[in-house]
């Protein structure tokens, strides 16, 4: 594919990496599309692509390309309040899709997926929580 | 576009979402100066209406499809920013406290009635 770097995630970040995946295509069935994982390089650790998805062939690769334009994006601070908040979370609803990205101090997270009888509350209640759990854990093992 | 209706609008939502809401603004695209808003924040209004263009011209290069109604942006410190985008050239950004704030009023409440709002000001005259 396009520059696997799986020797950078431990056995024990790769196992925490499956369970993620499995918990989200447990919980989303047919909607789940696909997600890559990515260092703070934007080296593609892990990417996986729905079996039956035929709607992007080269689906890793945008998510990849999506992943490394928002961190240009996190990089511009918001001034609200007075304060300057940066972005932690990105989700997208698109035509008939959720683009989900989510980002810590060295992974980004990247999940497209479908709409069918999946709302915003599942995705923030749900979904969002699983792959923040499994950064977090990832995070845990850098420090 | 009726901007009274657009504030009578900022005032439904400033009702609904209570405590939780801490600013919103409303603009058009591509100019990102506030048509109506509550505690404005013209930085922040500038700056997402950059920030729309720039997903929209990456989902578009990376062959996704195209941005629908909203999207929303978590923030640490848990503020969450909604930006809903109007194809009729427009821009409605929300900035609330996530610890104050119900989810399922903002999703299946607030943003349906201030999407409401808008078309009702928008098909208005002044």
């Amino acid at each position: 594919m396009f520059g696997l770097s799986k020797k950078r995630l431990s056995p024990t970040q790769r196992m925490r990496y499956y369970m993620t995946l499995k918990e989200l295509n447990d919980a989303l069935g047919f909607n789940y599309h696909g997600s890559v994982l990515v260092d703070k390089k934007f080296r593609v650790l892990e990417e996986h692509v729905a079996d039956t998805n035929q709607l992007k062939k080269d689906l890793g690769e945008s998510l990849k390309a999506m992943l490394k334009r928002f961190k240009k994006l996190e990089g511009k601070e918001i001034p609200v309040g007075g304060e300057l908040f940066p972005f932690e979370r990105l989700i997208l609803s698109l035509k008939n899709n959720f683009l989900t990205i989510l980002l810590s101090e060295h992974y980004g997270f990247a999940l497209y997926l479908g709409k069918e009888n999946l709302n915003m509350g599942t995705m923030l209640n749900i979904i969002c929580p699983k792959i923040a759990d499994l950064l977090e854990s990832l995070e845990n093992d850098e420090n | 576009m009726n901007v009274e209706k657009l504030q009578q609008g900022i005032e439904k939502l400033k009702k609904e979402l209570g405590a939780s809401l801490l600013a919103t603004d409303i603009w058009k695209s591509g100019v990102g100066t506030s048509l109506a808003s509550y505690n404005s924040n013209p930085e922040g209004a500038a700056l997402f209406d950059r920030a729309t263009d720039y997903l929209k011209k990456t989902l578009e290069t990376a062959g996704f499809p195209e941005l629908d109604d909203y999207y929303l942006v978590e923030l640490k410190n848990n503020k969450l920013i909604v930006i809903m985008v109007f194809p009729e050239g427009f821009q409605w950004g929300i900035l609330a406290d996530k610890e104050k704030l119900n989810m399922g009023m903002l999703l299946s409440i607030a943003i349906p009635q201030a999407k409401k709002y808008f078309y009702d000001a928008y098909q208005s005259e002044d």
